[in-house]
């Protein structure tokens, strides 16, 4: 073999490099390939958690109220955990958990739905029924607490669906837990 | 001396002996399988790896989502071609400069005090590893990775074949 041949310094030949160019770039399109086929396709352009819900709600308004108002007065309270333990017990509206389903199923407030941040189209499908009867009643929904932002992002999208009187329980369920009040399973 | 598939063979260089050629492949291996198995969490929900890669502000949103769709997909081939082997001075290259990149990723955001969750075992799920720990863990990884190139970059951890011992 001649020994005027010369390697890259690097320790990599050119073919090396070339099969390098070639896996990243066929990672690429295997996962470009693969998101095309998912039903839950991620768009080209990322989208953060507000951009998603609002285009869920959007399809939820065209899917099954297309006249609903989309520019509706809300005001959104925060409750404290003493205003929010006595809405609970006097069940003067509906509980909502934002959480992923898998955290509500180890332990919610009691009498709280599930609309997951996470999930929302297909929970809200479900509970469509229950919340409508509520559309002018009051909402409360809560996350994990303070540093979660899912209870914001569901009241944004409750909001966008027309109702009109929801409020938020900052504290969520840490706050709720930490006091020793009562919890309930879905297991 | 150049050897016969292009390489350059350094001075020093000794075939190894059994129990390093036996490390070596139980590196590269142990190495493999840790990436099959970080690129099929990240693979399951994209999303959630999405806003991880999103959450280190170093990507234009135009390019996180192909990232995170991509990356799992190089981890699983990277993983396959060091499990089995193949191209094995390309694919070791690749996980040096991939743990290379994942420690400076992580570090900047450290240092800019950036609170994220670092997906690197997928993204979204509530992780024990905080991110001196994820640091330290791929660290690690980088060192395993640069000890299985630089063996497979002086191509020692195989027999040396006949026309290299005339170099």
């Amino acid at each position: 073999m001649s020994e005027q041949q010369t390697a890259p310094r690097l320790g990599c030949t050119k073919a090396d490099i070339v099969v390098m160019i070639l896996l990243i770039s066929a990672s690429m399109m295997i996962g470009g390939l693969l998101n095309q086929l998912r039903e839950d396709r991620l768009p080209l352009r990322y989208q953060t958690h507000i951009e998603q819900i609002d285009e869920i709600a959007r399809q939820i308004n065209a899917d099954i109220e297309p006249k609903l108002p989309t520019d509706n007065e809300h005001n959104i309270l925060r409750l404290t955990l003493p205003e929010f333990a006595e809405f609970v017990e006097s069940c003067r509206g509906l509980v909502v958990d934002a959480r992923p389903e898998i955290f509500y199923e180890r332990g919610h407030v009691p009498g709280a739905l599930s609309l997951s941040r996470i999930n929302f189209k297909e929970a809200y499908v479900l509970l469509k029924s229950k919340l409508e009867v509520n559309r002018s009643g009051q909402i409360v929904v809560y996350c994990a607490g303070y540093a979660c932002h899912d209870s914001e992002i569901v009241c944004t999208a409750l909001a966008k669906l027309g109702y009109n009187n929801i409020m938020i329980f900052s504290g969520g369920w840490s706050e709720w837990t930490e006091a020793g009040l009562p919890e309930e399973t879905s297991q | 001396m150049v050897r016969v598939d292009g390489s350059r063979a350094t001075r020093g260089d000794k075939p190894m002996t059994a129990t390093q050629r036996w490390a070596e492949r139980v590196i590269r291996i142990a190495l493999g399988c840790i990436f099959v198995y970080s690129g099929y969490l990240k693979s399951i929900d994209p999303r959630a790896f999405a806003d991880s890669v999103y959450s280190f502000a170093l990507l234009p949103r135009v390019a996180v989502n192909p990232f995170a769709g991509g990356l799992p997909i190089l981890e699983m081939l990277l993983g396959a071609m060091l499990v089995l082997g193949l191209a094995r001075r390309a694919a070791t290259a690749l996980t040096v400069l991939l743990y290379a990149v994942f420690l400076l990723v992580i570090g900047q955001a450290l240092v800019r005090g950036l609170k994220i969750d670092c997906g690197c075992f997928g993204g979204g799920t509530p992780s024990t590893w905080s991110m001196p720990l994820a640091i330290l863990r791929d660290t690690g990884l980088f060192a395993a990775a640069f000890y299985v190139f630089r063996h497979a970059r002086s191509g020692s951890s195989r027999q040396p074949k006949s026309c290299e011992r005339q170099g």
